[in-house]
């Protein structure tokens, strides 16, 4: 579900972002993209997603002394901006005008 | 191999990937991946948590060499450009909507083509009708401040007359002393004659009062100067305004006509001015404005023949105008004291009428028109109920995809935008298609529209009315877009999507709008069709009527004699006498005769009949009766019945015996002093004091048949009949000069013009022989609005007709098709064809029955509203009703004979396999 801007793999983590309410860390991110599509996904990948994201402003992330104990560091959890928001709400519009009339088609014969 | 954390050992492809990080960064992420590789570990131990970490290295590699090049393409500015608008969410431009609703229907090009049909047939109707309504009844009359023109006449209740108008006596007193009037002009419709120099023509004319101009033309002449006060002096010479097309015709220019002569009905006439193109006042077909000569100081306060068209001051109104000419009217006696004053004013109850110009020039047909309009109103309902139903159909086949639509989070609104903007697009092209559809039907009304309908030559589309079709179209693509948008907002999202849109037997409510949506078809349609009906019968009735002579087999024409040359009255009789004879001679020509005017001409010529028996001495006025004067052979010709007594003879012409015919109903009264044939009568009001001897008393030969003088729906009017010239002390008292001709044949009517024109040739070479037609015409002309009327309205049943069963087609259709199901267990559990078949002429039976209860009680109310045009058909009309609700349910069941019978013949197995 690529288009203008925005790679799919960037789309599937702003969503998994969203979707994880302020828990989102690339392990977290990876595991939820994972279990919804069915595929294997780079952490790595991820890992530099979350950061480009960060870095156009869609998103935004603070650390938080919460994963010291398991890892010995901070982590840095990652939530969705406002200008993110509005890159998503454009993406449905877009997939709705997309999907516009097939819809149905696809149950056809 | 650098390891900021303990954990595996990276593949090679991760370092790299990690490389191009920050230390901080790189150190998260290692740390992140070490996190998840303990994770992996402990649930599928460490050789399936290594083959990950390798994959892992591999798939991080392959994306950030793709992440490199898109980024570099998407960033091209840092910080900005494409990317920051993709952001921003797509404005809901109309215009964006609007083409995505284009293409959607596009897709689907039969709803397409139906839905456009049914508009465009419905706005195409609507706006021609409307282009008449607008032009005849709406639009102000083409003269400057035309709502303030009022037209003067009076009537007479004392002596039964309902209509008159003024006289030259009245006309001068209300001119000068109004103050509500701001203007007021005298006219009479005149037919001139045009001789000397060129071949002798015919054209219409009038005589009018040297105001009329200011009052009406508004501007300056074309050419010359309009009539003043001095030319109107009785000893003045005659002056004349031209028409402009008459000007370039006999002239070659306006301002070449200007200062000429013209010898109009024997008068040497001079043409002072020319009038804009354009003025059609009295009608127009006038060419040629005379000017009215009197001499103020012998005014006659009687015969009142003149018209009368004022102009009434800005604060007044038209009841104003008429409360202050009735004060005027007691006024009179100061200008005529005396007798004339007693008998005119006193005795018959002069009685001042003003009536706004334009009621009076557009009559009944103004009620015709809003009528027409309101059936069209039907018409498009009906196709809209069509496109309604279109739409709640396609809508329910898009049930699925508009619940996931919602579920994706689309708001009802954006829902319903998509059908209003469908239903909009159909609008627009139902309005483009229907625009020169209407175009092409007005021209065709106006063609086909009884030449003496007012204003009929306003007729043109023009802003008003493209706008109105604009409106409309749009209008009712919003309402039909709206009803499924409505439904939908109610539909049950989940159940929707489960079952994909398509349930055994279909969404409930909406089979109960779109049976609505049928049952309002039928309604409307019946109301279209008894409206149609009744006036069908009017026009039948009309057509019946027995108009008191026979149409068939007579040709009618007109003569008028100038008095250059026909100055005595001698040479006029002398001249109808030997041009009379000489058409009787002609082979063929079974009777000839002459009267001044014909039946149903709407000529009116009224004036009291002193009956000798009744009426002398007696203070009461005598009955007023119309009066006309005839040439013997008239009745022969025309086919009107002898039914006592004899009917005139040339003899009754050479001897002055003053012999008189009545007319039944004129009989009827006179019987009552006793047997009407005998009975001396005298065609005016007597003196009071005279005595039986003083009076020249005209004698009753014979009772002819009734005529109406204007209307076939007309009562028949009291008439009485003189033999032109032929009164007992030799007076002319009938206008003899113009005279309509009969003439009645064993051969065709028209083969005789030629034969007459030669006749009247031989006789005068220059008098022009005008208005040859069959004398059937007259009733034809007669009926012409009403057949009109009849026309239109049949038409809109036509449509309404085509339109309901298409519509009715189309639900139970549908409906059975949803019924599938259902059918195929009945049919799987015994039913015969015959049952299924029942099943739907059930379901057409109930909607029509419904329709037709609706729809006969909208017919009472709007029959009512009918009930000024209907002749001789009550707007209850049982018979018509009756006939109307029959023919509804002939259509629903000839509906539903299509799918009755692709129920039947389908396979029970079939339809349960789905």
């Amino acid at each position: 579900m690529a288009h203008d801007g925005l790679g799919a793999l960037e789309h599937q983590v702003l969503l998994s972002v969203l979707r994880l309410e302020g828990d989102a860390y690339s392990v977290s991110v990876v595991l939820d993209l994972e279990e919804t599509t069915g595929r294997p996904i780079s952490q790595a990948a991820v890992f530099m997603t979350l950061r480009r994201l960060e870095a156009k402003g869609l998103l935004t992330s603070r650390l938080e002394a919460s994963g010291v104990a398991t890892t010995g560091r901070e982590r840095r959890y990652f939530s969705v901006t406002a200008a993110g928001m509005a890159q998503l709400r454009a993406t449905r519009s877009l997939m709705l005008r997309l999907w516009d009339g097939v819809l149905d088609r696809l149950d056809e014969a | 191999m650098s390891r900021t954390a303990p954990g595996p050992r990276l593949p090679w492809s991760l370092r790299l990937v990690l490389r191009r990080l920050d230390v901080a960064a790189r150190a998260e992420l290692a740390a992140e991946l070490a996190e998840m590789y303990e994770r992996r570990r402990a649930l599928y131990g460490p050789r399936a948590a290594r083959r990950r970490l390798r994959g892992e290295g591999r798939r991080a590699l392959l994306h950030e060499l793709a992440a490199g090049r898109r980024g570099r393409r998407s960033n091209p500015v840092a910080g900005g450009g494409p990317a920051a608008t993709s952001f921003q969410e797509p404005t809901m431009k109309t215009w964006f909507e609007l083409r995505h609703a284009v293409r959607r229907l596009a897709r689907k090009p039969g709803f397409t083509l139906v839905a456009v049909a049914s508009l465009s047939l419905g706005i195409a109707a609507a706006s021609a009708i409307f282009t008449l309504v607008q032009r005849i009844v709406l639009a102000p009359l083409p003269y400057p401040e035309a709502d303030r023109l009022v037209l003067v006449s009076h009537s007479a209740p004392g002596a039964a007359i309902d209509e008159m108008g003024m006289s030259l006596g009245t006309f001068v007193h209300y001119r000068e002393l109004s103050r509500t009037l701001e203007g007021l002009a005298a006219y009479t419709p005149l037919p001139l004659t045009i001789t000397g120099g060129q071949e002798a023509e015919r054209v219409d004319g009038a005589r009018v009062s040297a105001e009329l101009f200011s009052l009406l033309h508004g501007a300056a002449p074309l050419a010359g100067r309009f009539p003043e006060h001095a030319d109107t002096r009785a000893d003045a010479e005659p002056v004349a305004v031209v028409s402009r097309g008459l000007a370039r015709a006999r002239f070659g220019s306006a301002a070449g006509a200007v200062g000429q002569m013209l010898e109009l009905n024997g008068i040497a006439t001079r043409i002072v001015g020319v009038a804009a193109g354009g003025f059609d006042f009295p009608t127009p077909d006038t060419e040629i404005w005379t000017v009215l000569r009197f001499d103020p100081s012998q005014l006659p306060l009687g015969s009142f023949s003149q018209l009368g068209v004022g102009r009434v001051r800005e604060d007044a109104t038209v009841a104003d105008a008429r409360t202050e000419l009735q004060e005027l009217i007691p006024r009179l006696q100061e200008r005529f004291p005396g007798r004339a004053f007693e008998v005119i004013v006193e005795q018959s109850r002069l009685t001042a009428l003003v009536t706004g110009m334009k009621e009076s020039v557009i009559g009944d047909l103004g009620r015709t028109l809003w009528i027409l309009l309101a059936t069209v109103g039907f018409v498009l309902l009906i196709a809209g109920a069509n496109v309604a139903n279109l739409f709640l159909v396609d809508a329910e086949g898009r049930a699925r995809e508009i619940a996931v639509r919602r579920a994706l989070g689309a708001s009802a609104g954006r829902i319903a935008a998509h059908f209003v903007s469908e239903g909009i697009v159909l609008g627009l092209l139902g309005g483009a298609l229907g625009v020169p559809v209407a175009l092409l039907g007005t021209t065709l009304l106006v063609r086909l529209a009884p030449v003496d309908l007012p204003r009929l030559h306003e007729v043109a589309m023009d802003a008003p009315v493209l706008a109105f079709a604009t409106a409309v179209s749009i209008a009712s693509g919003l309402l039909l877009a709206l009803l499924p948008a409505l439904h939908e907002r109610r539909g049950d999202m989940g159940s929707a999507i489960a079952s994909g849109g398509r349930t055994l037997t279909g969404s409930r409510s909406g089979r109960r709008s779109r049976d609505a949506l049928a049952v309002v078809q039928i309604a409307a349609a019946l109301v279209v069709l008894i409206g149609a009906g009744l006036m069908v019968r009017t026009f039948a009735h009309l057509l019946r009527v027995d108009p008191g002579f026979e149409p068939a087999g007579a040709l009618t024409f007109e003569l008028s004699l100038p008095a250059s040359r026909y100055a005595e009255l001698e040479s006029i009789v002398g001249f109808h006498q030997e041009a009379l004879a000489r058409l009787a001679a002609l082979p063929g020509v079974r009777a000839a005769g002459a009267i001044e005017s014909l039946p149903l001409s709407g000529y009116s010529s009224v004036n009291p009949l002193t009956r000798e028996r009744v009426d002398l001495g007696s203070p009461e006025t005598p009955p007023a009766v119309q009066l006309r004067g005839a040439m013997p052979g008239y009745f022969e010709a025309a086919g009107i019945p002898l039914l006592q007594g004899r009917l005139l003879r040339v003899s009754d012409l050479e001897e002055h015996t003053g012999a008189t015919l009545v007319s039944e109903s004129l009989a009827a009264r006179l019987a009552a002093a006793g047997d009407p044939v005998g009975q001396r009568v005298y065609p005016s009001s007597v003196s009071r004091e005279a005595r039986p001897d003083q009076v020249p008393w005209y004698t009753v030969v014979g009772v002819v048949g009734d005529v109406r003088p204007a209307r076939l729906s007309d009562p028949p009017q009291e008439t009485a009949y003189f033999a032109l010239a032929g009164s007992p002390d030799g007076q002319v008292n009938f206008g003899v000069r113009s005279l309509a001709y009969v003439v009645r044949a064993d051969v065709p009517p028209l083969t005789l013009a030629e034969p007459v024109r030669r006749v009247i040739r031989d006789l005068d070479p220059d008098l022009p022989v005008s208005g040859v037609r069959p004398l059937r015409d007259l009733v034809a002309t007669a009926a012409a609005p009403t057949a009109f009327a009849a026309i239109l309205l049949g038409l809109a049943a036509l449509v309404a007709g085509i339109l309901g069963l298409v519509g009715v087609y189309g639900v139970l259709s549908y409906a059975m098709q949803q019924r599938r199901a259902e059918v195929g267990i009945r049919m799987a559990l015994g039913a015969t064809r015959a049952d299924v078949a029942g099943l739907v002429l059930r379901h057409a039976v109930a909607l029509a029955a419904a329709g037709v209860v609706i729809g006969l009680a909208a017919a009472w109310g709007a029959a009512q509203t009918m009930r000024s045009i209907l002749v001789g058909v009550a707007p209850h009309d049982a018979v018509t009703f009756g006939a109307g609700a029959a023919g509804l349910f002939a259509l629903a069941l000839a509906a539903a004979y299509g799918p009755a019978r692709r129920a039947a013949r389908q396979s029970p197995s079939a339809v349960l396999r789905e």
